[in-house]
C-alpha cells in the first residue's frame, strides 16, 4: 500500500527516527564492467595504482572488503536539487526558486537557481544580482531570511525550502559567520563494492600520419587563419622573430595543434575500477526536521519538508545514475530503492513510495499549507527572477572574450 | 546504570580525529556525545531547566564505559583533499549600479582606458626618439604595456575580471577540506555509566536523546535512545589502557556554554575535554597498582605557541621561569608550602607543586623539544591549597596576558617563551597519560640530579667508576622509594640519553647553577620494578624543576 498524506504526516509527527533507502545498482555494461569513481588530487610522487579514487575497507559479512567510493554525499545532494528543479520546470511541483539568468552573458552558465548554485540561497552569485534594480539580499525577499534560525526557520522555509533539507549557511550574508546555519536531514552516498583496480589506455593513430619534424607550426598573423606552417606568415614579436604556437616543450609542434600519434600508454592511477555491485543508502532525519521551529503550520511545514526529501530522492533514482563519463549505473533486478522507517527503538517498518506517489504526496503537503507559510508561486514560476548586475555581465563578456583570444587550440 | 544506544543510520561515522585532521576518530569519544546533547538543550530560546539539570547531573557521572566495534572491524575510508566551492568572492558595491548608471560609467571607463593608452602610447615614442635604453624608456615602455592590457580589457582591473569568472559557478574557487569516514562492521555502539542512578533524569535524558540527530559532520545522522538493559561493554575507563578519548567533567555544561559567547558556532575552537585512558575490558591486569607517584595526574597544562625552541636540556630554566611568574604574582607574603616549597625552617619534606617542562622524547622522530609545562600537583594536595593554585593561575591569564591569551614565561638566560594554558592538547608531550600511566620500566627524559655525589663515575681507574656508579643507583633507588614507596629491581645508570629526543648530561647546565650551591651529579637512568608503578615519576633533587622527569615505557 502506497504511503498515505496521513501516513507521511503521523511519521513526521510521532516518533519515528528516520526513512532510510536502500538500492543496489550495477554497471550499465553488466556485473563485472569497468566504471570510473570520482577523481581526487594526487601527489606525483604518490602514483600508486588506483591513487586517484576514495578507496575504503569495509566489513561485510566478517571479512574485510575493498570498496571504492562512487558518488559523495555532496555531489548526490546536487543531484537531487537538479532532478528537483526539473520537475518545477516542467510544472509538474510548486517550490520556491530564485533565479537568476546568464543565458544572454554565458550561454553555458544559463540559468543558475537557489537549487544548483554552490551554496543554495546564499550563493555568491544571487548576492551580487539584482532583484527590481536592487542588491538582491537588500530587496524585501532577500532581508526576508537574513534572520531565519532553527528556532524559527520559516521564512527560509518560504524562500528556499530545500535549504531545510541539504543545509544551507548564509556565511557571507549580512550577518558574516553568524548568518543562518541549517544542517542536512537529508544523506545520501553511493559505495561500489569489492572494487579492483583497473587500468586505461591512451593512444591516437592519427590518420593523416603527419610526423613530428614534418614542419613547424607559428602563430598566424592573420587572426583569423590561427596557426600557419608558413614562416612569411607568422606573427612576429617585437625583435621581429616568428611566433611558434603553443608554450614551452610543446611550441611549433604539430602535436600543438592536434596533429600527429600520441604515444600509447598505460593508465592505472586513474584507470577504473571494476566492482561486484553499488550500494546506495539515503537517509531522511524526521527527528532533524522535529528540530526546525516554525512561527505558524509547523506541522505541516514539517510534513512538506519530509514530501520534498522523499521526492528528491525519487526524483534522482528516476533520472538514472548516469553519474559522470564511463560511470553509468542502473538498479540490480529486483533491489531497486527500497523505504523503510526506522523506529527509536531501531526496529524497522518498509515503507511503499514511487515517483508518482512522492509527487502526488508533496503536492498534497504543499497545498495544506496555512496562510503566513504558504508558497507564493504556483508550479514553474520563479519566486523571484533576478538579473545579473550590469557590471558583472560586462565583466563575464570580457573576461570571455580575453580566454577565447588567449586559449590555445591544443591547450589540454 | 545508564545506557545510551548510538546507531549510525547511514552506516557511518564521519567525524575528524581531534589531532590529527587526516585521520577518522574511532570509537567515538565521550565528549563530542555531551556537545551533541547541549546543542539538543539549546534548540529552544529557553533552556528546559529539567533537561539542563539532566546534563549537569551527567557531567558529574566520570568517564562511561562503550560497547563498540574495535579498531579491527572497523574499515576506514582513504582521506582524500576534497575541493569545495567558495562563498567568499564578491564585487561588492560594483554589483549594485543600475543599468542605466553603469552604461555611463562603463563607457566614461573605456575612454579613460583609451586616453591613458594615448599618453602611454605618445611618451613611449617620445623616450624610443630621445634615447633607447635607458630607465626612462623602459619605464615608459612598461607603462605603455601596462595601458594596452587595460585598454584590451576595456578598462576593468584584472581583479575585477578574476572575481567575475570566479563568481560563476562552474569556475568557482574552491577550497580544500577532508572527510575522513569510519565505516564499523556494527552500525552502532552504546555508553553505559554502569553505577550511575539516572532514575530523576530520565525522562530529560530521553527528550534530549530524541533531538540528537547527528554526531560529527553533519552527514553522519543518527539516532540516539536510552536502553533499559544490561550488557558488558568492550572498552572501560582504565590508567593503563592505549586509547585515549576525550571525556567531560564537573562543569563542563558551563565551559561550553561560556565558550559559545566567543565562538557564536563559527569561529575556530577546541572542545573543552580532559584526556581519558581506555583499554579493553578483559585484559588480565584489570587491578590498578598498588604503587603510585606522590605526584598525581591532575596537571595544569601549558602549550608553546610561539617565541623561543628550547630543548629538553634547557627545563630547568623554563621551570623557574614558570615558578617565578607565578610567585611575583601571588606576592611576598603568606606563600604556601605547597606552592613555594619552603617552609619556615627551609625545605618542606612534604610534596609540593612541581614545575614541569615537557619535552617531545620518545618517539622515532622526537628532537627532545619543549612543547610546553605543567604544574604537577601532589596526590595529596589540601582542596584550599589547590584551589589557591588555580585561582593564582587564573590570576596569571587575566593579569599578564596578552590579547590573544597567550603568556609569556623569561628569565635568566631563557629568551622569550610563549604558552597559553590548554585543557587538552593534540601534541603527545602534552597529554598527561602518557606520562603518568602504569609501567613496570621508566626512562629519563631529562637526567636526575642526584641527591649525593656517588663519586666519580667518570674516572679512569675502574674500581672507583663502579663504586661510584653502585652509589648513583642507590642514590636513585631511594628516591624511587621516596617519590613511588617501591624500591625498582633494576637501575642503569649513564650519561648518554637513552630515549631518542633527550639530551646528554654535558649539554645540560649545571644544577642548581647557583652560586654557593654544589653542582649536583646528573645521568640518566633505565629503571625497572617488578609490578607496574602509577606515574609520573619524578625523581632526584631537581623534580621540582623538571630534572628527573621519566617516561614510562613497554617493558620488552
Amino acid at each position: 500500500m502506497p504511503l498515505t498524506f496521513d501516513q507521511l504526516q503521523e511519521l513526521v509527527t510521532g516518533d519515528t527516527v528516520a526513512i532510510r533507502g536502500r538500492a543496489t545498482l550495477e554497471p550499465a555494461g553488466g556485473p563485472g564492467d569497468k566504471i570510473f569513481p570520482p577523481t581526487h588530487a594526487v601527489d606525483d610522487k604518490n602514483k600508486k595504482p588506483g591513487a586517484k579514487y576514495a578507496f575504503e575497507t569495509r566489513r561485510i559479512g566478517g571479512h574485510d572488503a575493498t570498496c571504492v567510493l562512487i558518488d559523495s554525499v555532496q555531489s548526490q545532494a546536487n543531484r537531487m536539487e537538479e532532478a528537483l528543479q526539473v520537475l518545477w520546470a516542467d510544472k509538474r511541483i510548486a517550490l520556491p526558486v530564485v533565479s537568476v539568468d546568464f543565458s544572454s552573458i554565458a550561454p553555458e552558465v544559463g540559468r543558475v537557481t537557489s537549487l544548483t548554485a554552490p551554496h543554495r540561497v546564499a550563493d555568491a552569485l544571487l548576492r551580487d544580482s539584482l532583484l527590481d534594480g536592487q542588491l538582491f539580499r537588500l530587496s524585501d525577499i532577500g532581508k526576508s531570511f537574513t534572520d531565519a534560525s532553527t528556532r524559527n526557520a520559516t521564512a527560509l522555509f518560504k524562500v528556499c525550502p530545500t535549504g531545510l533539507i541539504f543545509g544551507v549557511w548564509d556565511s557571507t550574508g549580512p550577518k558574516g559567520g553568524l548568518g543562518a546555519k541549517f544542517q542536512r536531514a537529508l544523506a545520501s552516498e553511493i559505495v561500489g563494492i569489492n572494487a579492483t583496480i583497473g587500468s586505461k589506455t591512451e593512444s591516437r593513430i592519427d590518420p593523416l600520419n603527419i610526423a613530428k619534424q614534418s614542419g613547424v607550426i607559428y602563430v598566424a598573423e592573420d587572426a583569423k587563419e590561427m596557426w600557419t606552417p608558413n614562416v612569411e606568415n607568422a606573427k612576429r614579436n617585437e625583435k621581429g622573430e616568428p611566433i611558434k604556437w603553443g608554450n614551452g616543450e610543446k611550441a611549433g609542434k604539430p602535436s600543438a595543434v592536434l596533429h600527429g600519434n600520441v604515444t600509447p600508454s598505460i593508465d592505472s592511477v586513474g584507470g577504473g575500477v571494476t566492482i561486484d555491485e553499488a550500494t546506495q543508502t539515503v537517509v531522511l532525519s524526521l527527528a532533524s526536521l522535529r528540530r526546525l521551529g516554525f512561527s505558524t503550520g509547523a506541522v505541516e511545514a514539517r510534513t512538506v519538508l519530509a514530501a520534498l526529501g522523499l521526492l528528491a530522492v525519487f526524483a534522482a533514482d528516476s533520472r538514472g545514475h548516469d553519474l559522470r563519463s564511463r560511470c553509468l549505473l542502473v538498479p540490480k533486478k529486483g533491489y531497486a530503492l527500497k523505504l523503510e522507517a526506522v523506529a527509536r527503538d531501531g526496529s524497522t517498518n518498509p515503507v511503499d513510495l514511487d515517483l508518482a506517489g512522492a509527487i502526488s504526496l508533496y503536492n498534497d503537503a504543499v497545498a495544506r499549507l496555512p496562510d503566513g507559510i504558504k508558497f507564493e508561486k504556483p508550479a514553474g514560476e520563479a519566486l523571484a527572477e533576478l538579473k545579473p548586475s550590469p557590471k558583472l555581465a560586462d565583466l563575464v563578456k570580457k573576461s570571455r572574450e580575453l580566454a577565447a583570444v588567449e586559449a590555445d587550440v591544443g591547450d589540454i | 546504570m545508564l545506557a545510551i544506544e548510538i546507531e549510525f543510520l547511514t552506516g557511518r561515522y564521519a567525524a575528524t580525529a581531534h589531532n590529527d585532521r587526516g585521520r577518522a576518530e574511532w570509537p567515538p569519544h565521550p565528549a563530542r556525545f555531551f556537545s551533541a546533547l547541549v546543542a539538543a538543550l539549546h534548540d529552544h530560546e529557553d533552556p528546559d531547566p529539567a533537561e539542563r539539570a539532566a546534563l549537569m547531573w551527567l557531567e558529574e557521572q566520570g568517564a562511561p564505559s562503550l560497547l563498540v566495534d574495535p579498531e579491527w572491524r572497523v574499515g576506514k575510508r582513504q582521506v582524500h583533499d576534497v575541493y569545495v566551492p567558495v562563498n567568499d568572492i564578491t564585487l561588492g558595491k560594483g554589483a549594485a549600479v543600475s543599468p542605466h548608471d553603469w552604461v555611463a560609467e562603463f563607457a566614461q571607463q573605456k575612454s579613460k582606458a583609451t586616453q591613458k593608452l594615448r599618453t602611454a602610447e605618445g611618451r613611449y615614442r617620445d623616450e624610443l626618439k630621445k634615447k633607447p635604453d635607458t630607465e626612462a624608456c623602459k619605464k615608459a615602455a612598461k607603462e605603455y604595456e601596462k595601458a594596452k592590457r587595460s585598454h584590451a580589457n576595456e578598462g576593468f582591473s584584472d581583479a575585477d575580471l578574476d572575481t567575475a569568472v570566479a563568481l560563476m559557478p562552474d569556475r568557482r574557487t574552491r577550497q580544500v577540506r577532508t572527510f575522513p569516514v569510519a565505516l564499523p562492521e556494527t552500525p552502532s555502539f552504546t555508553f553505559l555509566w554502569p553505577i550511575a542512578d539516572a532514575s530523576p533524569h530520565r525522562a530529560a535524558l530521553e527528550q534530549l536523546c530524541a533531538r540528537v540527530t547527528r554526531l560529527g559532520h553533519s552527514s553522519s545522522l543518527v539516532r540516539c535512545r536510552i536502553l533499559d538493559r544490561t550488557f558488558t561493554p568492550t572498552l572501560v575507563p582504565r590508567d593503563e589502557g592505549d586509547v585515549v578519548l576525550r571525556v567531560v567533567g564537573p562543569g563542563q555544561l558551563e565551559r561550553l556554554e561560556r565558550a559559545f559567547g566567543h565562538h557564536e558556532g563559527f569561529r575556530n575552537r577546541v572542545l573543552p575535554a580532559r584526556p581519558q585512558r581506555y583499554g579493553s575490558a578483559f585484559e588480565a591486569s584489570a587491578s590498578s597498582p598498588a604503587a603510585q607517584s606522590v605526584f598525581s595526574s591532575d596537571w595544569v597544562l601549558f602549550e608553546r605557541v610561539g617565541g623561543s625552541r628550547p630543548v629538553a636540556s634547557r627545563a630547568p630554566d623554563l621551570a623557574r621561569a614558570l615558578r617565578s611568574a607565578l610567585m611575583e604574582l601571588h606576592g611576598n607574603h603568606d606563600i604556601p608550602a605547597t606552592l613555594s616549597g619552603h617552609a619556615e625552617n627551609g625545605p618542606t619534606e612534604k610534596p609540593h607543586v612541581a614545575f614541569v617542562p615537557l619535552p617531545f622524547v620518545g618517539n622515532e622522530h622526537a628532537d627532545g623539544a619543549l612543547m610546553g609545562c605543567a604544574l604537577v600537583l601532589p596526590r595529596e594536595l589540601a582542596k584550599n591549597d589547590r584551589e589557591l593554585l588555580l585561582r593564582l593561575v587564573a590570576k596569571w591569564e587575566k593579569e599578564r596576558a596578552n590579547q590573544r591569551g597567550n603568556l609569556t614565561l623569561a628569565g635568566g638566560t631563557l629568551p622569550p617563551f610563549m604558552v597559553r594554558r590548554v585543557d587538552v592538547s593534540v601534541k603527545t608531550a602534552l597529554d598527561p597519560t602518557r606520562w603518568c600511566r602504569a609501567s613496570a620500566r621508566f626512562l629519563t627524559a631529562t637526567p636526575i640530579a642526584l641527591d649525593k655525589n656517588p663519586g666519580n663515575l667518570r674516572s679512569n681507574q675502574d674500581g672507583t667508576a663502579r663504586r661510584a656508579a653502585l652509589e648513583a643507583q642507590q642514590s636513585i633507588s631511594d628516591a624511587c622509594l621516596r617519590v613511588v614507596g617501591a624500591r625498582p629491581y633494576s637501575v642503569e645508570v649513564s650519561f648518554a640519553p637513552l630515549l631518542p629526543g633527550a639530551q646528554h648530561v654535558r649539554d645540560c647546565l649545571p644544577w642548581p647553577g647557583r652560586p654557593g650551591r654544589t653542582p649536583r651529579v646528573r645521568v640518566h637512568a633505565d629503571i625497572r620494578f617488578e609490578a607496574p608503578v602509577g606515574g609520573p615519576l619524578l625523581l632526584g633533587a631537581g623534580r621540582y624543576f623538571g630534572l628527573g622527569l621519566c617516561l614510562p615505557v613497554e617493558d620488552r
